[in-house]
Formats: structure tokens, sequence, C-alpha cells
């Protein structure tokens, strides 16, 4: 089932959590909202699950399966939500937790003892919990605990999931392991499902689809490719992955910054025009003073080669500290030196001026 | 030898700090228990209870005790809610509510019935109310109720506040979007949460409602056979020098606060046990995939 939403707004007094949101989310699929705290992901997803009101405005909407949800009770909305810190009842064990929900429905409704008790353990059994029914939430792991809250979830048959940074309170890991699990299950089950997440590798490797955001607005929304390679606003580029930043200026239909000179739709651009320049530490290539590459001069001040890459911190000519990678068989051959001048080229660079972007 | 000094020394503290609890245990509570108790029975056991059964006695018992069963039904509404509105909603003024509700404990009791009587009594500010309804509170025994009420209604609220604050609204919300209705989520998830707290809560109300005798005292009248709880039955006796039947009451009413603390303890002991069960037992068996 597909969910959307449509011009959400949300404000705690002054401060303005969400502003005009809109959002599609296909049936089935596995999205992520991503965004640094305060970016407004969680309310979005509280106002979703009917948890929380949107600010009130007649165009503003939730749908579900084509219908308005908006002013239908969270209860009724038939949404599997996860809590971040799991909220499972202290005081009930696993198997109480899970049947809770098939056990609150009205009498009309409920499923008998031996459906809820057959349904029960057929979650164990999906969470991989078989025979932990009769423990208590304190008893178990946090992992554990996550898959029970998801399981507890589930019971309701719920028409879409919805996670609230289902993996934040867990060790790295714990972590790893349960995304790929989480990954699986949603190949399985087919919900469609929305987390909440502020961790950008647990987004990109997680999600079909990813929705940066940030102050309260969408600022993009794509396949992980997409943000990744070919992200549409600074703050994306600098949240996802590090990022180099160089500040320069529109000079004769070009952005220059320093050495370099990039080409492109700038050349419109006013002369004069601040414009910036992001460029990943992989894409940065380290070559000897003296070589024909047309680099701008560096002095490398660090060299961290624990890790899949070397990773080579530099004191440009223009004051700013900037972060190269290379590959091990790189750092081989070219064996450079802590103190050694060393020119840099880029490529896959992205200039941003005010509002175009090359 | 320096640590063997150090353990030697630290002994010794804990041996003088356990004098001077026991000292003071027995000096301020064991020995004057014995005292009521012993001169209670000082003058022959058929004193003791003729002095218990005389029907004064027995109508002071029965107004503490009605009293007791009226105050803690509303206490336990009113704790609940007050709680239930300090920690689970944003609010303003919110703070000046939580330091409201701690002002019977800081009002002096003696003020609190003075306070009842400018309020409730005949020429007070809505006594010309209770004039036309043909009803008197004040110098009867509602007054006694409506005193008890005042000193004791912090007491359950005070015990869920904190706890209630630690314990959040997230299985509250959890319940809520399963399905559960508003009355489904407070019986099956909230209330079992703080059942023991508020027990607690209301074993402390109970004592304190027994043991009132300022804020009563005002606001009763001393009208014998009528208006007279335990504690005012006591003075009385007392002051018309009739000790042995002022001692002999005296240890009813101990007999009912020691009461009240054996089931405090032993609820503190069963929700102790309850607590550290689940954590106490961590049973983590290596073979588990930490997933």
């Amino acid at each position: 089932m597909s969910i959307e939403v449509q011009h959400i707004s949300k404000s705690f007094g002054s401060f303005h959590a969400l502003k005009d949101v809109s959002l599609r989310v296909k049936s089935g699929e596995l999205m992520a909202l991503l965004g640094p705290s305060g970016s407004g992901k969680t309310s979005l997803l509280r106002i979703i699950s009917g948890l929380d009101r949107p600010d009130v405005n007649p165009l503003a909407k939730v749908i579900m399966n084509n219908e308005d949800m908006i002013s239908t009770s969270a209860g009724n909305r038939r949404v599997g939500f996860v809590f971040q810190h799991y909220a499972l009842f202290r005081h009930m064990t696993v198997f109480d937790n899970i049947a809770f929900g098939m056990r609150m429905r009205r009498k009309k409704e409920r499923p008998s003892k031996a459906e809820i008790k057959n349904k029960v353990e057929q979650l164990l059994h999906l969470i991989q919990l078989d025979n932990m029914g009769n423990r208590y939430p304190l008893q178990l792991s946090g992992g554990q605990r996550q898959r029970v809250a998801l399981a507890r979830a589930l019971a309701i048959e719920p028409k879409v999931l919805l996670l609230d940074e289902p993996f934040g309170a867990l060790d790295a890991r714990v972590r790893e392991d349960l995304r790929r699990w989480l990954r699986r299950l949603h190949k399985e089950i087919q919900i469609t499902t929305l987390f909440v997440t502020h961790d950008q590798e647990e987004a990109l490797e997680l999600a079909d689809r990813v929705v940066v955001m940030n102050e309260g607005r969408i600022e993009q929304i794509g396949t992980p490719e997409e943000v990744f390679h070919s992200p549409r606003t600074e703050f994306v580029m600098k949240f996802l992955g590090s990022v180099n930043l160089f500040h320069g200026r529109i000079e004769r239909g070009k952005a220059v910054f320093g050495s370099w000179k990039v080409s492109g739709p700038e050349a419109g651009k006013e002369e004069g025009t601040p414009a910036r320049l992001f460029v990943r530490p992989y894409d940065m290539t380290i070559v000897r003073e003296g070589d024909p590459a047309h680099g701008s001069n560096a002095v490398i001040r660090r060299i961290q080669s624990a890790g899949p890459y070397v990773k080579i911190e530099l004191e440009h000519e223009s004051g700013e500290n900037i972060i190269a990678e290379m590959s091990h068989e790189r750092h081989e051959s070219l064996k450079p030196l802590v103190g050694e001048k060393v020119a840099v080229s880029l490529k896959n660079v992205r200039v941003f001026t005010e509002d175009y972007t090359i | 030898m320096d640590t063997d000094m150090r353990s030697s020394m630290q002994r010794l503290i804990q041996f003088f700090m356990r004098c001077i609890t026991i000292t003071f245990v027995v000096l301020f509570l064991v020995l004057p228990l014995y005292v009521i108790l012993s001169e209670a029975t000082g003058e022959g056991m058929s004193v003791f209870f003729r002095a218990v059964t005389h029907q004064e006695t027995l109508q002071a018992l029965t107004l503490t005790i009605c009293t007791l069963f009226i105050i803690l039904p509303l206490n336990i509404l009113f704790g609940i809610a007050a709680a239930w509105t300090l920690t689970k909603y944003e609010f303003r003024g919110k703070s000046v509510l939580s330091a409201l509700i701690d002002l019977p404990f800081s009002v002096p009791p003696v003020i609190a019935g003075f306070i009842l009587i400018l309020f409730l009594g005949r020429h007070g500010t809505l006594g010309f109310l209770l004039e036309k309804l043909d009803t008197q509170i004040i110098f009867a025994a509602p007054a006694v109720i409506v005193a008890t009420l005042f000193v004791t209604f912090p007491f359950v609220a005070r015990e869920l506040v904190p706890l209630m604050q630690e314990q959040g609204v997230d299985e509250e919300q959890a319940a809520v979007s399963l399905g559960a209705s508003a009355f489904q989520t407070f019986f099956h998830v909230t209330l079992p949460n703080i059942k023991w707290a508020l027990f607690y809560g209301i074993i402390l109300s109970t004592a304190r409602a027994m043991g009132e005798f300022g804020a009563v005292s005002v606001v009763s009248g001393h009208i014998r056979g009528k208006t007279i709880t335990l504690p005012l039955h006591i003075e009385i006796l007392y002051n018309e020098y009739n000790f042995t039947a002022a001692f002999a009451v005296s240890s009813l009413l101990v007999t009912l606060a020691m009461s009240t603390l054996v089931v405090k303890e032993i609820v503190y002991w069963r929700s102790g046990k309850k607590q550290t069960r689940p954590t106490g037992g961590f049973l983590e068996s290596p073979e588990t995939p930490d997933l």
C-alpha cells in the first residue's frame, strides 16, 4: 500500500519542525528518511503514524491506499510503528507483547486464543526467537528487543511499517547484522516500509529510495545512487559522505578556485558571484610536483594508512585543510612523505553557486 | 600494613554508625512503643479492654476508618490524574501546578484547618451556599473528611510522578499505535507499570490519614460521639487524666499504624523482587546469536 503526504507542516512553538512537506512512498517500497537531528524526519514519521498531528491546514493530507487518513486516530490507521527505544511493555513477556495488538481488538474482530498463539509463534519464528516467548524484555539483548518490537508491530497485520531510528541504540556489529536481516525480511513480506535514520550508510545500504531532509524540508528524493552521485544541493553533498570544500568565484564564464578552473552553466552568472566547489576525498589525485598534471599545490600534513584506504591530510595553498584518499597500491608506488609538497588534481567536482549547480 | 589500618578504621566507623542508628531507634521508637503498651495494660487487661471497647472509642475508630475509606479512592483518583497531567503532557504553568500540589506538605495542618473554616464555615466564603443547601460541613463529620483529604492528597501523586516521568509515554503510544483504546492502554499498560508506586502512595496516605491531628482538631469542633477521631479521642482522654485509657487507645492506633507499616514492607519487598527478577536473572545464553 502506498503512502502519500501532502503539505505537512509542524511547529512546536516558534520552532518549525516541518515546512510544507510532500512525499510519496510507493507500494512495497523500503524508503529511508535521512537527515541530521532536528531535520524533522521523526516528526514526519509520527505524523504519518497518527501519533502526532500536523499543523492545521486544509491542504494537509496523509493518504494511504487512496484514502485520506488525516483525521483517523493512530489506532485505526493499521500502521506498524517501531519505536527508537523499542517501547516494549516491560511487565509483559515477549509472547504477551506480540499478542497485545490482537488481544486489544474488539470482541467481534478478536482472533481466538489458539489463533493468537499460532500467530505469535509464527512471528517468533520469523524474528528467530522461537522458545523465547516467556522471557521478559529486560532479559533480552538490544537486538532481540528490536526484533520483538518489530514482531509486535507486524502482529496487527499493518498495511505500512514505520521504524524510528530502528538501529540507533545498538552497537555497530549488531546493527549491521540486523540491517541485513531487515532487508531480507522486507523482501520476504513486501510491506511498504518507511524508516528514519541519521546514518547515511544505513540509508544507502538498506533503502530502495532515500529522502534527504534538512531543517524541516526535503532536500532530495532518489535512489541511493542518485543522491550519492548526483546530489542536488550542497547539503546533500555534505551530508552523504565526507567532502572537501573550496571557496572561489565566477570569472569570465568559469568558476575559479585558485589554479582550478571549472566551466559549466555558471557562464551566465554574474562576474564575481561566490561559488563553492565540492569534491570527495577519493576523487582527489595526488601527484608529485613537476608532473605534467595541472594540479594546485598542497603540503602533506599526515598520512593514515590503517583502513581500507590510505587517508592523507593536506594543507592546500589557499590555507584550507583537505583530505584525500588513495588505494594502498597507489600509496605503495607513490610513497608520499609527511611535509612533502605535492600537486593535487580533481575529478567529479560539483560546483554550487547561489542557485545553480554544474 | 597501611591497608590493614584503613580497613580496621572503616570497620570502626561502620560500627559507630550502626551504634548511633540502633540507639536512636531504641530511644525514639522501641522504648516509646514499649511504654505505650505497658502503660495501656498497666492496670490489667480488663481496664484495657474496657477503654478500647468504650462507646466513644468505637465511634472514634469508626469515624477514622470511614474517613479512610472515603479519602483513599479520592486520593487514588486525584493522584493518578495529577501525576498523569504532570508527566505525560506539556503545558504552560506546569511547574506552578507541580508546586501547588506540594502545598499541603508545607502548610502546617493547623493553618490548613483554619483555611477550611474560613472557606466552608458559616461565615466563610461558601458559607451562604451551604446554609441555603441546609448542610453543615465545619464542626461536623464531613469537615474531618475534607481536612484529612487536604493533608493527604499529595501523597499518591508524589509517589507516582518520578516513576511516570522516568517511564515516559513510549509504552502508552506503542499501545495506542497497536489499536488499544484509552481505557485499555490505562489498564493494560499504565496501571501495571505504576501499581507498586501507587500502592506505596496509598499506604503513606493511609498512615497520614489515621494520624492526622492538627487540621482535624481545628475543624471537627470536638463533638463527643460525633466528630472525634482516634487521635482526638486520645487527646481528650489524656486531658481528662485518664492515662490508662489514653494509652490503651494509643496502642490501638499504633497497632493500625504498625500494620500499615508491615503491609508497606511486604509491598516493598514484593515490588523489589518483581523488579530484580528480570534483570537478576539475565539469561543471555552464549549460544543465542546476538542479532
